[in-house]
């Protein structure tokens, strides 16, 4: 009797079959799985390490900080008159929202060396007769040359130049004055970036952990060559892949709430919806995640191929989906388009409405989107798994 | 030994196109995200509410702004989108703008903004000023004998703003060399202990280190490769044409990828399973990567991040190729290839006495005996 046969005879994929054995089976497999997790503390490590790093890079490179600086030089002529001064002051002002511009040098020759290495992001020139010309209603022109080797800090550039000439034209120039700004925000307080930043992080642990556990559990029966044990087992197919997922997401979640812990008391992450549906949203994002990493597995059937496919899945998903930046902030765009379909982006959404607010508007279909794909990847990986078993 | 190790490691990853694809996939994912973003060019989706009609110097400075993507809409559309998540803010001119404009008087243009994340806040804020002021200067332009005012001349470093895009593509090729070197020769070396291989390898009458100086070498040659794969793509794909010299640009990606293969060996010997050691090659390569200034110049973040980033060799590869990639000056080269070549030797040396010492203490230890 060849394996497939043998297997065909035994066991049948069908819910129905899920009776007292299967329930211990699926136990035994969890428990299982989990010891061999536990006994493996340089996996347990990683998994925590990817996005304990990612929240430690992510909060200290991108978040707007007093402690940011856009380090420039400012060239003035030797005898600086009231204009002068008022525009130093100005381009040096901390008011408003960071970023600030800090003045590295005045020396005209060493802000050139400086902005020729790349050592400074502009070079601000005032010309001798500035003062002059502002005393005697003539226009004054400025010097200005700015680093533009990125895009985007280029528009970091110019917008805070621009917000530091605008307040020195509301003080020294009011007449010439003709539009003036006023902000007004929606939320009583702006949402940290750490705590935005933090909020994600708990999605893409369950992200990287949940597809690279489950898709490591799942390869580990190819690599250790237990496949034909697991195939004349009399355990339905969907019973084996379901127990594989909860193990993984047992993992994910024990990484998550680790991770949720440190973001509680060394980020911003204050969550002000109901902590039960978070934890409920949670759960379904986790099972989503865990039920693609088991389809990971058994289509790659090598873990040196789920490894570096959980990395990238996780960090591109995480970027494009929300975990970032609002998807809402780039809507009319390639990237937005994207976005909204791909089902983390509702995982992040989500979240975000649960933990910050303003309103819970949506969340209905987001979990019905999460909930869906996670019943599609869990049959989708039963189905591969009964075809690769045949294939053995 | 040297040279059948390495055949051998060469021809079983040119048998196995899914580890070919292991280094290739990063960086050609991320450029191609990174190309994705770019061509938003940063835009944020504002509606634009001009309850006077006339504003048209406000609306054309913000519709050719390369930093909104305006819609234009009613005030009740506009709060709508806004609470139902539509947008990130409403910018909104007044019915009397034009009468302000003409007596001469400040005209209040409001930005309601959804605060939800603090970094997009601040950049909507910082936007807003960017197009107030230069709406302002275009206003002052036309009216005659206007007075006192300010005229910028803009210098800026290079003719033409290099894209986010072509930044990111080249601390990527940066970062293909480190990673490509780190996990390349982690994978081929740890391989030996997680396939049972190593005690057959071990027994070779030769040297201990000749045997890390192949698998340096097998993974070097292999993140060769892939470097010039992913230098193709991005030729290719986001238009990445290097100014300068192209033997530096050449020079500078193989020194980076040599210091990682040998880290790589140290990695492999040291933890003798692939998962884990490849693990720690991607860590340690997207660390890298992030605070070496491939995401976004080293100098933009914090005091502390710099001071560690310049304490990182490949924060010297990123810097190098930057400058070679958009200019043709060679200022500054000789000490970035000074610290990049001092590193990438002592990395070897490194590599070759402690896998030594670690064979020759526990040949066996860790993985499947």
């Amino acid at each position: 009797m060849t394996l497939r046969s043998y297997a065909e005879n035994t066991s049948s994929p069908s819910l129905s079959h899920m009776t007292g054995a299967s329930f211990w089976a699926l136990w035994g497999i969890v428990v299982k799985e989990m010891l061999v997790w536990v006994r493996s503390p340089l996996q347990v490590v990683i998994s925590l390490a990817s996005p304990l790093v990612l929240l430690l890079v992510a909060t200290l490179l991108f978040s707007p900080s007093d402690a940011n600086r856009i380090e420039i030089g400012v060239i003035t002529p030797a005898n600086a008159g009231p204009y002068t001064q008022k525009l130093v002051q100005h381009l040096t002002a901390e008011t408003g929202v960071p970023m600030y511009f800090e003045i590295v040098t005045t020396d005209p020759e060493e802000a050139q060396m400086l902005f020729e290495q790349q050592r400074i992001f502009a070079v601000v020139t005032v010309p001798p007769d500035f003062d002059l010309a502002l005393d005697q209603g003539q226009p004054a022109t400025l010097d200005f040359q700015v680093y533009n080797a990125m895009g985007d800090v280029n528009k970091n550039v110019q917008m805070s130049f621009s917000r530091s000439l605008l307040a020195f034209y509301n003080e020294a120039l009011p007449g010439q004055v003709l539009l003036q700004p006023q902000v007004n925000r929606l939320l009583p307080h702006d949402i940290p970036r750490s705590g935005y930043l933090s909020a994600g992080i708990l999605i893409y642990a369950l992200m990287f952990v949940g597809i690279l556990s489950t898709g490591v559990i799942m390869t580990r029966e190819w690599e250790y060559h237990t496949l034909p044990e697991l195939t004349v087992s009399p355990t339905p197919r969907f019973i084996l892949v379901l127990s594989k997922t909860l193990a993984g997401l047992l993992q994910a979640g024990t990484i998550t709430a680790v991770i949720f812990v440190i973001a509680y008391f060394l980020g911003d992450l204050r969550p002000a919806g109901n902590l039960f549906l978070i934890v409920a949203v949670l759960f379904l994002v986790g099972l989503m995640f865990v039920s693609f990493g088991a389809l990971v597995g058994v289509a790659a059937k090598r873990i040196y191929l789920v490894m570096p496919a959980s990395g990238i899945m996780a960090i591109v998903l995480w970027f494009l989906s929300g975990g970032f930046q609002e998807p809402l902030a780039v809507k009319g765009t390639a990237i937005f388009t994207i976005s909204q379909v791909l089902p983390p982006t509702y995982a992040f959404e989500a979240l975000h409405k649960l933990i910050h607010g303003p309103s819970l508007a949506g969340l209905g279909f987001d979990l019905f989107i999460l909930a869906g794909t996670a019943i599609v990847f869990l049959v989708t990986a039963t189905l591969v798994l009964q075809y690769q078993i045949g294939a053995e | 030994m040297t040279w059948p190790l390495v055949r051998k490691d060469m021809l079983l990853w040119l048998r196995v196109p899914q580890s070919i694809m292991v280094t290739l996939l990063i960086p050609i994912i991320i450029m191609t995200v990174a190309m994705l973003a770019d061509t938003v060019q940063q835009q944020l989706s504002v509606a634009v509410v001009d309850e006077s009609g006339s504003a048209e110097v406000i609306t054309n400075e913000i519709e050719a702004s390369p930093y909104f993507n305006p819609l234009p809409a009613t005030g009740h559309e506009a709060e709508a989108w806004l609470h139902q998540d539509g947008i990130v803010a409403v910018i909104s001119i007044p019915a009397d703008y034009s009468e302000s404009v003409a007596a001469r008087e400040p005209v209040i243009i409001e930005m309601n903004i959804r605060n939800r994340d603090e970094d997009l806040t601040r950049n909507m804020i910082m936007r807003l000023y960017y197009i107030i002021f230069k709406a302002n200067q275009r206003l002052l332009a036309d009216i005659p004998d206007v007075g006192s005012h300010l005229i910028i001349r803009e210098r800026p470093l290079l003719p033409k703003t290099i894209s986010d895009a072509l930044y990111l593509a080249t601390g990527l090729l940066v970062f293909t060399a480190l990673y490509g070197g780190l996990a390349n020769t982690a994978l081929l070396t740890a391989r030996e202990w997680d396939e049972l291989a190593i005690k057959e390898v071990l027994l070779a009458p030769r040297p201990y280190y000749e045997f890390v100086f192949a698998k340096i070498l097998a993974g070097w040659l292999e993140t060769v490769i892939s470097i010039i794969a992913v230098f193709f793509f991005a030729f290719l794909v986001i238009e990445l044409r290097p100014v300068g010299n192209l033997w530096l640009i050449a020079g500078f990606l193989l020194l980076t990828s040599l210091f990682g293969a040998a880290i790589g060996a140290l990695f492999g010997c040291a933890i003798r399973r692939i998962i884990p050691a490849v693990m720690l090659s991607i860590l340690i390569s997207v660390i890298s990567w992030f605070i070496g200034g491939g995401f976004g110049p080293v100098m933009f973040t914090g005091e502390a991040a710099q001071q560690i980033a310049w304490m990182l060799p490949p924060t010297y590869a990123i810097a190098a190729l930057q400058q070679l990639m958009h200019t043709s000056r060679l200022a500054g080269l000789d000490y970035y290839a000074l610290i990049i070549g001092f590193s990438t030797v002592i990395a070897i040396l490194i590599s070759l006495f402690a896998c030594n010492q670690l064979l020759l203490r526990r040949p066996l230890g860790q993985g499947k005996e």
